[in-house]
């Protein structure tokens, strides 16, 4: 048994009201995260890209591909993401396991940016590994990045990269993988 | 057997939910045996197997019914008939939760979900003598009858309980019924089930993964993660350090503490060489599969999940190998000596991919000379033993030939498909040092990190806080108190406190006062 330790949905929605709650436009390691993790994707062409987590379209915005889709579980996020939306960037609100029911589509590049850590996600690694695997194209880059410490996915691709620097007062990964 | 779950999620607060890592490692556990439908289930055969939820609620929609889609089995679904849709306010001693709306329900039945009927209210049939209301209680209504017109023909008694006139109603209605606490494999209408928690396993051979270790305390962090980052968690892990002279101690002694039911680190004070430090390392696990893995290469979290389930699968398949995925400096030139047949994908000029052919008589003919069969394959301790575990052989690989003679005692090698070996291949020294000085950085950082937030933790604990206000406010009489208390507690002539306790008080006090004895 494990202690209820998952982050009530509320919370984040509470988070969310703000704009930019925790101040990532105007941080430097939030920056210099957003640049390393943009130029550390593999240049090529991609179709369709999907960022899960996305919250308020920090990263979603600068991500390259012909279709961008950033999903987050806050409707509040998606509220103010929208306002970047344009023809080849788009928003929605749902969960990364809404993705395991009737999603249809598929992506080149997936992104995972602070989603799979214990308070969100509890025990579940192995479903967010089957719902990534089914929805990423075969030759599909999977880039994932997450805080050190609180962080034990290890997706079953082969990894290409695998990236640390500081970040605030944790250890970043950020981790690409190769379908 | 018949399996019995009620909730399936994120994680488990009450022994009534399993979490879905737990559940995807039971079905996994099952994947070989064959998992039927009620309707086709012989109780005497015991490789067969049932999956039924009560209740059912809507995580098992979200989280169960997607593993169930990916593993192809078949599942019943008992619901109760006024719940559906509705929360579970009638169990107000369970965290809450929603039972599965009629749309849900119809999206499980499309997955292979099949439902059947787990009485209207969930009310204790047993304690009802009126036949006409447990009649009412055994109806099931029209509009759910419709979702799924395969299912209904099974209930599951509430709370298990039945009684002589229980179940003479239900062989009116139903093909079969089942309890969860009592019953016997003979009567279709007293079957019983196994009620499955979190923590239940149906795994009956164990696994061992062996890292040995030389010298390689650099690349050890890495190696070790990947192999708690498992899908399906190894049963025993051991760090077997041929007497190395660099930090392997220090990271294999840290893995060891951390996680001591699981890993433990095991040093030889002299450099036995690799067959000698492997074959010792057998010796220490017990674990009926067994696989190697160096301390420089990483599996990928899914290779314990396949190998194992190649092994389970065939009772004469004693090896199971895999592809593997070359990276490190040398990785393209080492690519470049494998046969071409063999040379699969490049994936982004930094990981080579090695695709090996499935095993068959002509490759069993080829072996001695073309080795498809990588070390950190898995195989079962009974066939080592038979072999004789590893042998010092002048010009060949200690794996090749206990493999070799695996295969010649008749036992079978079976490709895994679907996950790999990463395979690191070095460079010269100097390069090698200076790419892997940043992993060791990455260990100690880590740890670093790890202290740092203990201190964090420790100063916005209540313990220091208290500490901190007594600090400026203890005068110096109060000083002489504690010292007075503290000589009492010694001379142990008055003992209000634990002694233990008084003491550690007394110790943080005193280092928060600066003073000494």
């Amino acid at each position: 048994m494990t202690k209820n330790s998952i982050q009530p949905i509320t919370d984040l929605e509470t988070w969310h009201k703000k704009e930019d709650p925790w101040g990532y436009e105007n941080h430097p390691d939030d920056l210099k995260r957003k640049n390393i993790l943009i130029s550390e994707i593999p240049k090529k062409e991609y179709g369709r890209v999907l960022d899960i987590g996305c919250g308020q379209g920090f990263i979603t915005r600068f991500l390259p591909g012909a279709e961008i889709l950033g999903i987050d579980i806050s409707h509040a996020a998606i509220h103010h993401a929208r306002k970047y939306e344009k023809a080849r960037l788009k928003f929605h609100q749902g969960s990364l396991f809404d993705l395991s029911q009737d999603q249809e589509e598929s992506y080149d590049l997936i992104v995972i940016a602070g989603v799979l850590y214990p308070q969100y996600i509890g025990n579940s690694l192995t479903l967010v590994y089957r719902i990534i695997d089914r929805i990423l194209r075969p030759n599909g880059i999977l880039a994932s990045v997450h805080i050190d410490a609180w962080y034990k996915a290890r997706f079953p691709y082969p990894l290409l990269k695998s990236i640390t620097y500081d970040y605030r007062e944790y250890i970043h990964w950020l981790e690409i993988y190769g379908k | 057997m018949i399996l019995l779950y009620h909730k399936i999620s994120l994680e488990s607060p009450t022994k009534w939910w399993v979490t879905i890592d737990d559940f995807y490692r039971q079905m996994n556990e099952i994947q070989n045996k064959k998992v039927v439908y009620l309707d086709e289930y012989d109780a005497a055969d015991p490789d067969q197997v049932v999956i039924t939820f009560d209740g059912v609620y809507d995580n098992v929609a979200l989280f169960a019914a997607p593993i169930l889609s990916y593993f192809n089995f078949p599942f019943e679904l008992f619901i109760i008939g006024d719940q559906v849709g509705r929360e579970n306010v009638f169990n107000p001693e369970e965290p809450r939760t929603t039972f599965a709306s009629r749309q849900l329900l119809s999206a499980m039945v499309e997955r292979g979900g099949r439902l059947q009927w787990h009485s209207k209210t969930h009310d204790d049939l047993s304690l009802i003598m009126d036949t006409q209301q447990i009649d009412a209680e055994l109806q099931i209504a029209d509009d759910l009858r419709k979702i799924d017109p395969h299912g209904f023909r099974w209930l599951a008694y509430p709370h298990g309980r039945f009684s002589d006139s229980l179940i003479s109603r239900a062989r009116k209605k139903f093909a079969g019924a089942l309890s969860c606490h009592q019953g016997n494999d003979k009567d279709a209408f007293q079957r019983n089930r196994v009620t499955v928690t979190s923590e239940m396993t149906f795994r009956s051979n164990r696994i061992a993964v062996i890292i040995p270790c030389f010298n390689y305390g650099r690349f050890l962090p890495e190696a070790v993660e990947s192999v708690l980052r498992q899908t399906v968690p190894a049963s025993e892990i051991l760090i077997a350090d041929d007497a190395s002279t660099d930090n392997t101690a220090e990271i294999g002694d840290y893995f060891a503490k951390k996680h001591p039911k699981l890993i433990r680190y095991q040093r030889n004070e002299t450099n036995l060489g690799i067959v000698g430090n492997f074959n010792k390392a057998v010796t220490a696990t017990n674990a009926e599969y067994i696989c190697f893995l160096g301390a420089d290469n990483c599996f990928l979290s899914n290779y314990i999940e396949k190998c194992a389930g190649v092994l389970d699968a065939s009772k004469n398949v004693a090896i199971a190998y895999t592809d593997m995925a070359l990276f490190g400096p040398r990785a393209e030139l080492v690519y470049n000596q494998f046969r071409k047949a063999y040379r699969d994908r490049v994936l982004f000029d930094t990981c080579f991919l090695i695709k090996f052919p499935e095993f068959s008589p002509t490759v069993m003919k080829n072996v001695q000379h073309n080795n498809i069969i990588h070390g950190s394959s898995m195989f079962r301790r009974t066939a080592f033993i038979q072999a004789g575990g590893y042998q010092e052989k002048v010009g060949t690989a200690e794996d090749h030939q206990l493999f070799l003679k695996l295969l010649n005692l008749g036992w079978l090698a079976k490709k895994v498909q679907g996950t790999m070996l990463e395979y690191r291949q070095h460079s010269n020294m100097q390069a090698n040092i200076q790419k892997n000085s940043e992993r060791q950085l990455l260990f100690y950082k880590a740890r670093v990190h790890e202290l740092e937030r203990d201190l964090r933790n420790w100063h916005r604990s209540w313990t220091y806080r208290i500490s901190r206000a007594l600090k400026k406010m203890v005068p110096r009489k109060m000083k002489d108190l504690i010292r007075k208390i503290q000589a009492t507690v010694r001379n142990q002539e008055m003992r209000p406190l634990p002694g233990k306790v008084w003491r550690a008080l007394c110790r943080r006090l005193k280092k928060q006062l600066h003073i000494r004895n």
